[in-house]
């Protein structure tokens, strides 16, 4: 399996980042994931440059602890996709910079998490 | 006379069983075919492993230690005792022993053949009724097999007969079968705390109920609130239907319930069985102890129920909860009396109690209880969710369940 995120590079500040996670079966046979929550639970994390946490998307949520099993096809995946607001844990903008945003998605094991990726929140509209 | 302990291809039929149920990340679903290719030639040893390290030596058939700590080898020749202590010079350097210590004894078998045997004929062995274990024996110079029954003997003895295995090659001895630790994934038992299965979604058996039924939360159910009849496993719906969906009152609006928003007091449903099956009332199923990881899931008795505590509880409180994903885990009351916003949905559950305690996907259902003296238990409300961290569990109080579900006898 491969778990991605997808977030844009550069946005302006106080746009809102549409921020996609996929979940895809990279093998040449079915999978069977164990994924928990229903609907799926899944998670969201910013971290500024010194790698604090500024917002995290199920920070606070009671979710159910029912584990939901899904069957994928060579080559499906699942998606899941949020936005991050710009916004920190106490609902305040966050200032222009680079942040980190990855992915996690909550199992009956260890959560699958993605790799990083880095977004740029530029202070006046991205350069083209 | 000790021995080398057997193989992992030697136990090739339970080894797949146990990696079926071995990934921590997947619910026990036990499959006929082995996922990994690499699990149907699993050599005898690895790098370190004497047997591998004299494998090139002419005429070895098997290397152990023997009752006396001594390192022994089978040599058809013994002319190459020379060779072989050359050869197992690492596994000396690693044990301490000396190739001065090295005891031969006349082998008939080279070790390559009773490989090959084992590989083929005993395949074929391990498919007869009451077959347990093939074993090339590195101690005996010999395949040997155990069987549950002298029945079973017969077959096996023309099972190899048929692949051209020698009867002096072979050592057929009566066994105890080997089972699979039961746990609380593969357990059938209908206990509460046991694995639950309904179409696409794994549970935790509450705890069991008077009228024949058992209580799970209402989440467990193919539509959450409302009766739809869904069908239940324990612990798979492969192994067939147990019970079914009977009650799961529908959420409401308005009243104490935030705007825009459907409440209840309980996340609980309940689940009749059908004929011919019944909940082991009372017992929750328990494993050795409260927040460990090794060996979370074996179970070693059960609780008895001999108490229920209708309300949250108390702030301080020590409750425990058993479910199919992490166990028997244990902890503080933080809270009580919250109203809890489910996390994705538009559900509010009132006058909820929070403890600080692990939960993972799975553990939805499970039952909530507190020690008594020896097994009892006091039940205390049934598991339905956590924080995202899992570091945290919520539960309704069995008060809750009583009030929309009826009248509660647990035991």
């Amino acid at each position: 399996m491969r778990f991605e995120i997808v977030a844009p590079a550069d946005v302006r500040h106080g746009d809102p980042v549409a921020v996609r996670l996929r979940l895809v079966n990279v093998t040449d046979r079915a999978v069977t994931v164990y994924l928990q929550g229903r609907p799926t639970a899944f998670d969201i994390i910013v971290t500024d440059e010194a790698g604090q946490e500024v917002w995290r998307r199920m920070a606070g949520q009671t979710v159910t602890a029912i584990l939901g099993i899904r069957a994928l096809a060579p080559n499906e995946s699942l998606t899941f996709e949020d936005v991050w607001p710009q916004r920190n844990s106490s609902g305040g903008q966050v200032p222009p910079g680079r942040y980190a945003i990855s992915g996690l998605m909550p199992t009956d094991g260890e959560p699958l998490r993605t790799a990083p990726v880095q977004v740029h929140i530029h202070p006046a509209p991205p350069l083209q | 006379m000790s021995r080398v302990p057997l193989s992992v291809a030697a136990l090739l039929g339970a080894v797949l069983v146990v990696a079926g149920c071995s990934d921590s990340s997947q619910p026990t679903v036990p499959s006929d075919q082995p996922d990994d290719p690499s699990l149907r030639a699993a050599p005898q040893g690895t790098s370190d492993d004497p047997n591998e390290l004299a494998r090139g030596v002419r005429g070895f058939g098997g290397f152990f230690i023997d009752a006396q700590g001594a390192p022994t080898i089978y040599l058809k020749d013994a002319s190459e005792k020379g060779n072989a202590g050359r050869a197992l010079g690492a596994f000396f350097r690693a044990t301490g022993l000396t190739p001065s210590q090295l005891k031969v004894r006349a082998g008939q078998f080279d070790w390559t053949e009773l490989e090959g045997w084992q590989a083929e004929g005993g395949m074929d062995a391990l498919a007869v009724a009451g077959a347990v274990f093939v074993d090339a024996d590195e101690a005996s110079n010999r395949l040997r097999i155990g069987v549950e029954h002298g029945a079973a003997a017969a077959g096996v003895r023309a099972a190899l007969a048929r692949r051209g295995v020698p009867a002096s090659a072979v050592i057929i001895e009566e066994t105890a079968p080997i089972e699979r630790m039961a746990t609380l994934q593969n357990a059938n038992t209908r206990t509460g705390g046991l694995q639950i299965n309904f179409p696409g979604f794994v549970c935790t058996l509450g705890f069991n109920d008077g009228t024949g039924s058992f209580i799970t939360n209402s989440h467990c159910t193919n539509t959450q609130g409302g009766v739809d009849g869904t069908d239940y496993g324990q612990p798979l719906l492969s192994a067939g239907i147990v019970a079914d969906e009977v009650a799961d009152p529908t959420y409401q609006g308005g009243g104490s319930c935030p705007a825009g928003r459907v409440c209840r007091r309980s996340d609980a449903s309940r689940a009749a069985y059908r004929s011919g099956f019944t909940g082991a009332l009372g017992l929750i199923s328990r494993t050795a102890a409260p927040n460990v990881k090794k060996g979370a899931l074996e179970i070693t008795g059960t609780f008895t129920i001999n108490a229920e505590l209708l309300s949250g509880g108390t702030v301080g409180t020590i409750v425990n909860k058993i479910g199919r994903t992490t166990g028997w885990t244990q902890g503080r009351i933080t809270s009580v009396n919250v109203n809890t916003n489910v996390s994705g949905s538009n559900i509010t559950q009132l006058g909820q109690t929070f403890v600080s305690a692990g939960v993972g996907g799975g553990d939805s259902g499970s039952p909530v209880f507190s020690l008594g003296t020896g097994n009892n238990v006091t039940l205390r409300g049934i598991l339905w969710g956590g924080s995202s961290n899992g570091r945290s569990f919520v539960f309704s109080p069995l008060g809750n369940v009583e009030a929309e579900l009826g009248a509660i006898r647990s035991f």
